[in-house]
């Protein structure tokens, strides 16, 4: 079954409006693709739709928040962690205010909208700052669930990953999202594949395809960019040897990166980072994009393969 | 408002200008021109304008509480140096923090900092920084990048308004941040969302850190963009207390008030002319300099106000 995660955004935030008083809700001439229309739609007096205006939206969020409320900002990617940087930097992230910036349409999976939207550094350039967390949830449930925390549980501030198009669901209802802890989704002994956002779905499946070759690989699904679960990722590393990570952003700063800085620090391993290859993409279906840019299951498989082979 | 008001404000004005030149002349190097053109706006706004709550005794700030963050449990901001937050009353926001020290003089002059305060500018570990943030003294929102604060001024006032809190918002910004686009997008919300619980003073002193700004960029007709915005503008002299006390009182219903104060950044210091166009950051550039405003800081002080003896 496929769903848009940007859609549970949007329906669990007008859910959670009637519990939770005090949020209050920001989109930037978006919110029918962020879906936080929902929520205006539910509350419209806790609705505010800043126009095309990031830098302000993200500055008012923050007195917003320094005021006691509990403000959700979304755009795209491209834009919240791009055009408004600085404003997220100093007004948001240096005070540490509870200010949660959800973005949808990450990656190139925006995939017709081109290279304008396609936000392939924005994990790298907003984990690069001090007090920010970073998060990419994999599917619909594990969003509903991501959201709930935001909602109830934390208080400061941090950046949420979302996709535009219509994905896998790939956890049973009740499943959990964990700041710091990532999930194991499949146990191996050969070689560790790390994938964060919606690129699971790719990951466990070059999990299968190398089953059937033969070869044990443990599938690691790391929502939690920042902090990163390096307990879990050590562990695994200590077993395998051998990491792959894949992930829908540039191979320099992200996910890949992250894993990278963790073990070069703590148990160096062999590695193959997958991702945009420090190149931009371009128009073209998701499916299409994946392809040419080797984000599929069996490019994965088969770097895999790869780094077993030259131990 | 009586008579003694003004008074009290002309001897503020004259203090902030003396502490200043003083402490110009001390660390040979100073933000002068601020405390000369802004003088005025700053003592009328504390002693006869805004609402606000007053510590009972002149405080003395506390040393830099580290950055902060998630675990630093002893952070703070420099809001107490304006009393307390109450619904009630009003809210004061200094956007550009370069006018710290001229806000410093102006919490010593009114009783809300001790004069001690003013002995750690600038030290390593105090919070009495020269680019101030939102720990210093009199500060409480990341102010230091230009065009930001009245953002988040904007989301104060706008959660005030959300909670039905009867206190006025006031922002005091430079005429520099009229070159930066947020500030327009900040309007833009303020206008739309009819906040009439904010009024702005901008201290149009015509000079920026490259110079005069008509040779520079020049923001003008200031007044025409701000009406044509949907603000309520005013344009006074902004020396005068009578025209800065008549401009706080114009109706504004529905809509942002601004007061557009024109300055002159060498007003109470002809002396200053000297340096002209580099009135951003005062610096001695000998001896002989150094003599003249020693001398001009000695006259000073046989002023009314000027508290002969120093500090």
């Amino acid at each position: 079954m496929k769903t848009a995660m940007r859609n549970t955004y949007g329906e669990t935030l007008a859910r959670l409006g009637a519990v939770n008083k005090n949020i209050v809700v920001l989109d930037a001439d978006l919110a029918k693709s962020t879906q936080t229309a929902k929520f205006g739609k539910a509350f419209p007096d806790r609705f505010f739709d800043m126009g095309i205006a990031e830098a302000d939206m993200i500055c008012t969020a923050a007195g917003l928040a320094a005021s006691g409320m509990n403000p959700f900002a979304s755009t795209f990617a491209m834009f919240a962690s791009g055009r408004a940087w600085e404003q997220v930097r100093n007004s948001v992230a240096y005070p540490n205010l509870p200010v949660k910036i959800v973005v949808t349409h990450a990656g190139i999976s925006v995939g017709e909208d081109g290279p304008t939207h396609q936000a392939c550094e924005d994990i790298a350039i907003m984990r690069a700052i001090p007090n920010m967390r970073v998060v990419a949830p994999a599917d619909s449930i594990e969003t509903e669930s991501l959201i709930t925390y935001l909602t109830d549980e934390y208080a400061g501030p941090i950046y949420v990953r979302l996709s535009r198009m219509n994905t896998e669901v790939m956890f049973k209802p009740g499943h959990k999202f964990e700041i710091g802890k990532g999930v194991i989704m499949k146990e191996g002994t050969d070689v560790t594949i790390i994938s964060t956002g919606i690129i699971l779905r790719q990951a466990v499946g070059a999990g299968e395809l190398l089953k059937k070759a033969g070869i044990s690989a443990e599938v690691i699904h790391m929502p939690s960019i920042k902090p990163i679960d390096g307990d879990m990722i050590i562990k695994s590393a200590q077993k395998t040897k051998k990491v792959v990570t894949i992930e829908e952003h540039n191979i320099i700063g992200g996910l890949g990166s992250a894993v990278a800085e963790l073990l070069c620090e703590n148990f160096p391993v062999k590695m193959k980072r997958l991702g945009m290859m420090d190149t931009f993409a371009e128009s073209g279906t998701p499916d299409t994009l994946f392809e040419k840019y080797n984000l599929t299951d069996r490019a994965l498989a088969k770097a895999a393969e790869e780094i077993l082979k030259n131990r | 408002m009586s008579s003694n008001w003004h008074d009290d404000a002309k001897r503020v004005a004259a203090g902030i200008r003396r502490r200043v030149l003083e402490h110009t002349i001390n660390n040979n190097g100073g933000y002068l021109s601020q405390a000369c053109s802004s003088a005025e706006i700053l003592a009328a706004l504390y002693t006869g304008i805004m609402n606000l709550g007053k510590p009972s005794t002149p405080l003395i700030p506390k040393p830099f509480p580290g950055v902060p963050g998630p675990y630093n449990k002893e952070y703070f901001t420099g809001g107490e140096f304006n009393g307390p937050h109450t619904p009630e009353y009003d809210r004061f926001i200094l956007s550009p923090s370069q006018y710290a020290l001229v806000l410093y003089a102006c919490l010593i002059e009114t009783g809300r900092m001790d004069e001690s305060g003013l002995k750690q500018f600038n030290k390593d570990g105090s919070s009495v920084e020269m680019i101030g943030a939102e720990h210093s003294p009199g500060m409480e929102v990341t102010n230091g990048s230009l065009g930001q604060a009245l953002s988040q001024a904007a989301g104060i006032a706008l959660a005030k308004k959300m909670k039905k809190e009867a206190g006025h918002i006031w922002v005091f910004m430079s005429d520099g941040e009229l070159q930066i686009g947020q500030t327009w997008e900040a309007f833009q919300f303020m206008v739309y969302h009819r906040l009439d619980n904010m009024t702005v003073y901008v201290d149009v002193n015509g000079y920026q850190c490259d110079g005069k700004m008509t040779s520079v960029m020049s923001i003008e007709p200031a007044e025409k963009r701000f009406e044509s915005f949907g603000c309520t503008v005013t344009r006074i002299n902004g020396h005068d207390l009578n025209a800065i006390e008549a401009a706080a009182a114009a109706p504004h219903t529905d809509r942002p008030l601004v007061v557009l104060c024109d300055t002159n950044p060498c007003e109470g210091l002809p002396l200053l002319k000297i340096k002209a166009p580099k009135f951003h950051y005062l610096r001695m550039k000998n001896e002989e300099e150094h003599r003249l405003f020693a001398e001009a800081l000695n006259n000073m002080k046989g002023l009314p106000g000027g508290t002969a003896g120093g500090i």
